[in-house]
C-alpha cells in the first residue's frame, strides 16, 4: 500500500470510529483544500451518503469563491449542509478591523459554541494536519475540550493503538482529526489522484495564487506560477517557506496561536 | 511509490532530543524558512542560547519554550531521497510518560538517544524498557553529545557497550550505534570528519537502512467489525483487515460466538473489490447472516484455523499480559475496568499482579502484589466478563494488544497492555 492509500484507511477508520463512538457529530468545513479533502474521505467511510451535519462557521468575510464552491459541492455531493454566523457580533460591527485575535475568537471560536450549544454535537471532525503549526504537531486524533472549549495540552490523553479517547463528564466535545498524519504535499497529491475539485484560489491567476485560505482580509497571496495541481506539487517541492506564512493569525504576537487554540480555535 | 517510516526519538531529559530532531530537519531541508526565523526570534526573546532554535521548532508550546523541556509527543516530518520519515519526539521527563508512549505505540522504529558525557540515566533505561514491551524491535542508539567529550574513541567504546548491555537485558539488539553531535552536525547527515575512527554510518544513512514495516499478509484473516450501517436496505458491516486476506466468497468464522457466513461482497466508496488487504477500511456484505449477531466487536476469521499452518485466534475470558499504568494513581488488585481490545470491549478485572516491576531499574519490587504504581509494569493475569478474541502479541499486533479504560464507559485509559500468555 503507498502512503496515500494508507493516509486515506487511516482517516477512514477514524472517521468511522468516532462515528461510532459519538452517533451525534458534525463536521466542520471551511471549503479549503483540508476540510475539503475530509468531507470527500466522509464519503467515503460512508459510501457516499454522510450522515450528519457538514457545518460551515461564517465569519462573512471569507472570498466568494469559497461561498460559491461550498454551495456548488453541497448540492453535487448531497451534503446536510449548515451555515452558522455569529450575527450579533457581526451586527455589532465585529471584524478584522478590531483587531485579529479579537475577530478569530468572536466569528470562529465563539460562533463554533453557538452552533454546538444549538446542536449539542458530541464531537466535531476538524481537518487540522501536524504539519501546519508546532501547536498542531502536538495534538491527538481524539482530543477533548472543557466546559469552556479550553484544550488542556498541558494533560493530553494517552493514545495508543486506535483506542481513542470517549467522552467524560465534564469534557463538552471531542474534537476529532482524521487528517493529523497528512502533510500538505499528501493533501495535494491526493486532490490530484482523486480528481478532487477544489477552490480556484489556490491556483495561479496573475502571477499570483494562495497557499492557505480562508478570510480575505487576513490571506495574502504568493507569487506563483501554478495554474494546476501538478504544478503546485512541483512548486510546493521547491519551497522552504511554510504554507500558513500567508495567515495573519499565526503571526502577529508570539504564541498567538497556542492562545487562540487554548481559547477554543480550530 | 514512496515509503514512508514512523519513528520515535526517546531518551534521557536533556540528552538532546530536540536539538536532533532539529538538526535532522535543517540537514535534510525540511524546516521551512519562516519557521526556523520564528524559533530563531523566539529563543532571543528567551536569551537561550546559541543552537537552542532547533529545540524550540518542535517545543511549540509556551511552557516547554520557557522551561526548555518537551511537554508532550509531536510528530514531525522529514524525507531523504530513500524515503520519508514521520518523527515522533517523544518526552524524556518522568512526568510525561504517558506522553512518551503514546509517542511510542505509534512508531515503527526507535532512536535511542544517550548523552556521552553523561551516559545511561534513569529515563535511559525506563524508554529502553517501553521500547521492548510496545515491541519497537528496530532501534539505533545514538550516543549524542561526542563535542563534549573530545570526540573520542574511548568515551564512545564504553558507552556503547553500556547501553548495547541495557538493550540485551530488556531483549533488544541496536540495530547501529552512532557517534553524534546534534549541536554541531557530526555523523547526521554524512559521516564526521572529527571521527575517523568511527567506520559505521551517519544516522541518516542507519535510519535509511532500517526495513519497511511489513504488513501481516501472510497471516489468517482477521477482520474485527467496527460498525454496521443499513444503505438501501442492505447492512454493511465496516472494519479494517488487521491480517491475511479478505476475499469475496470467502467463508469466514464469526468470533467469539463461532457461526459460519460467507463474505457477499466487499464495498467501497464506489466499487466493490474481489479482495481486500492489510490495512484496508472496507465494508462487507454477508450471506448466511440470518440469526448471526453481526456488530462492532465480532471477528471475521478463516473457517478452521486449526488446519492453517499457523493458529487463529483464541477465545479466551483470561489471559496473562505485561502491564504499562499510565496513571498516577495506579490500579489496584481486583479492580474492575473496561477492556478494549481492536474493536472489542468487556469488563475486565485483574486477577492476580505476579510481578510488580520498576520500570528504570527493571527490577522486581514485589511478587503477588496488591498494587500496581503509576511508574510501574506488571506482570497480571486479567479476567473478562465475557469471552473476547485474543492472540499473544508476538503472533499478531492488532489481537494482542489493548488498553483498560477507568470509569463507567471506560473514558479514562489508565494502562496499556501487552498479551503474553493465553
Amino acid at each position: 500500500m503507498d502512503h496515500l492509500r494508507e493516509l486515506e484507511n487511516q482517516s477512514i477508520y477514524i472517521i468511522r470510529e468516532a462515528y461510532r463512538q459519538f452517533r451525534k457529530v458534525a463536521l466542520l468545513w471551511s471549503v479549503g483544500k483540508d476540510s475539503t479533502t475530509l468531507v470527500w474521505l466522509a464519503r467515503k467511510a460512508f459510501f457516499g451518503r454522510i450522515p450528519f451535519p457538514i457545518l460551515h462557521l461564517d465569519t462573512s468575510y471569507k472570498f466568494q469563491e469559497i461561498y460559491e464552491f461550498r454551495d456548488r459541492y453541497a448540492r453535487e455531493w448531497g451534503l446536510d449542509l449548515l451555515v452558522w454566523r455569529n450575527e450579533r457580533a457581526l451586527k455589532e460591527g465585529m471584524g478584522p478591523g478590531k483587531g485579529r485575535f479579537q475577530c478569530c475568537t468572536a466569528l470562529k471560536t465563539a460562533a463554533l459554541k453557538g452552533a454546538i450549544a444549538a446542536h449539542g454535537w458530541k464531537a466535531l471532525y476538524l481537518g487540522i494536519r501536524r504539519d501546519e503549526h508546532g501547536i498542531r504537531a502536538k495534538e491527538r486524533f481524539f482530543s477533548p475540550r472543557g466546559e469552556d472549549f479550553a484544550w488542556d495540552y498541558r494533560a493530553q490523553p494517552p493514545e495508543l493503538w486506535d483506542q481513542y479517547k470517549t467522552k467524560a463528564e465534564g469534557e463538552e466535545h471531542i474534537r476529532v482529526h482524521p487528517l493529523l498524519g497528512w502533510r500538505e504535499i499528501d493533501i495535494w497529491e491526493y486532490i490530484e489522484r482523486e480528481g478532487l475539485p477544489i477552490v480556484p484560489l489556490y491556483f495561479a491567476r496573475n502571477g499570483q495564487r494562495y497557499r492557505s485560505i480562508g478570510c480575505e482580509p487576513c490571506c495574502r497571496p504568493i507569487a506563483s506560477e501554478a495554474d494546476t495541481v501538478e504544478k503546485l506539487i512541483a512548486e510546493l517541492r521547491a519551497s522552504r517557506l511554510s504554507e500558513r506564512s500567508g495567515r495573519a493569525q499565526d503571526k502577529e504576537e508570539a504564541q498567538m496561536m497556542q492562545k487562540l487554540r487554548a481559547l477554543g480555535y480550530m | 511509490m514512496r515509503e514512508r517510516l514512523r519513528f520515535v526519538l526517546v531518551g534521557h531529559v536533556d540528552h538532546g532530543k530536540s536539538t536532533l530532531i532539529g538538526r535532522l530537519l535543517y540537514d535534510t531541508g525540511s524546516i521551512a524558512l519562516d519557521r526556523l526565523e520564528e524559533a530563531r526570534q523566539a529563543a532571543r526573546e528567551l536569551g537561550a542560547e546559541t543552537g537552542a532554535e532547533f529545540a524550540f521548532l518542535l517545543d511549540h508550546l509556551k511552557e516547554e519554550r520557557e522551561g526548555a523541556l518537551t511537554i508532550d509527543t509531536a510528530q514531525t516530518f522529514f524525507s531523504t531521497p530513500a524515503r520519508d520519515y514521520v518523527l515522533i519526539d517523544a518526552p524524556g521527563h518522568v512526568e510525561f510518560l504517558k506522553n512518551m508512549i503514546t509517542g511510542a505505540a505509534q512508531a515503527d522504529a526507535a532512536v535511542l538517544i544517550v548523552d556521552a558525557s553523561r551516559g545511561v540515566q534513569e529515563q535511559t533505561r525506563r524508554h529502553a524498557y517501553i521500547l521492548s514491551l510496545l515491541g519497537l524491535e528496530e532501534v539505533i542508539v545514538a550516543l549524542n553529545k561526542m563535542d563534549l567529550v573530545g570526540y573520542r574513541e574511548g568515551a564512545f567504546r564504553a558507552l556503547e557497550r553500556e547501553v548495547r548491555a541495557l538493550l540485551e537485558a530488556v531483549g533488544l539488539a541496536p540495530r547501529a550505534s552512532i557517534p553524534i553531535s546534534a549541536k554541531e552536525g557530526e555523523n547526521i547527515a554524512e559521516t564526521s570528519g572529527k571521527m575517523a575512527w568511527y567506520r559505521g554510518p551517519s544516522l541518516l544513512a542507519a535510519l535509511d537502512s532500517l526495513p519497511a514495516p511489513a504488513l501481516p499478509e501472510d497471516k489468517p484473516l482477521i477482520f474485527p467489525i467496527q460498525d454496521g450501517y443499513e444503505l438501501d436496505g442492505q447492512r454493511i458491516f465496516v472494519g479494517r483487515v488487521e491480517a491475511g486476506l479478505l476475499r469475496r466468497g470467502a467463508k469466514v468464522r464469526v468470533l467469539p460466538d463461532g457461526q459460519l457466513a460467507t463474505i457477499r461482497s466487499i464495498e467501497k466508496f464506489g466499487e466493490s473489490p474481489a479482495e481486500a488487504h492489510p490495512g484496508e477500511a472496507v465494508g462487507v456484505t454477508i450471506a448466511g447472516a440470518e440469526g448471526l449477531v453481526l456488530d462492532r466487536g465480532r471477528v471475521l476469521c478463516l473457517p478452521e484455523p486449526e488446519s492453517e499452518p499457523e493458529p487463529g485466534p483464541a477465545v479466551v475470558t483470561g489471559f496473562t499480559a505485561n502491564l504499562i499504568c499510565l496513571t498516577e494513581r495506579g490500579l489496584e488488585l481486583g479492580e474492575e475496568f473496561i477492556l478494549r481490545l481492536a474493536t472489542q470491549e468487556a469488563q475486565a478485572r485483574i486477577e492476580a499482579i505476579m510481578e510488580r516491576v520498576d520500570s528504570a531499574s527493571l527490577e522486581v519490587l514485589e511478587w503477588d502484589a496488591k498494587a500496581l504504581g503509576g511508574l510501574e509494569v506488571g506482570r497480571v493475569r486479567l479476567t473478562t466478563a465475557s469471552p473476547i478474541v485474543a492472540t499473544r502479541f508476538s503472533e499478531l499486533r492488532a489481537l494482542g494488544r489493548f488498553v483498560l479504560g477507568r470509569g463507567q464507559g471506560g473514558e479514562e485509559i489508565s494502562a496499556g497492555g501487552i498479551i503474553t500468555g493465553l
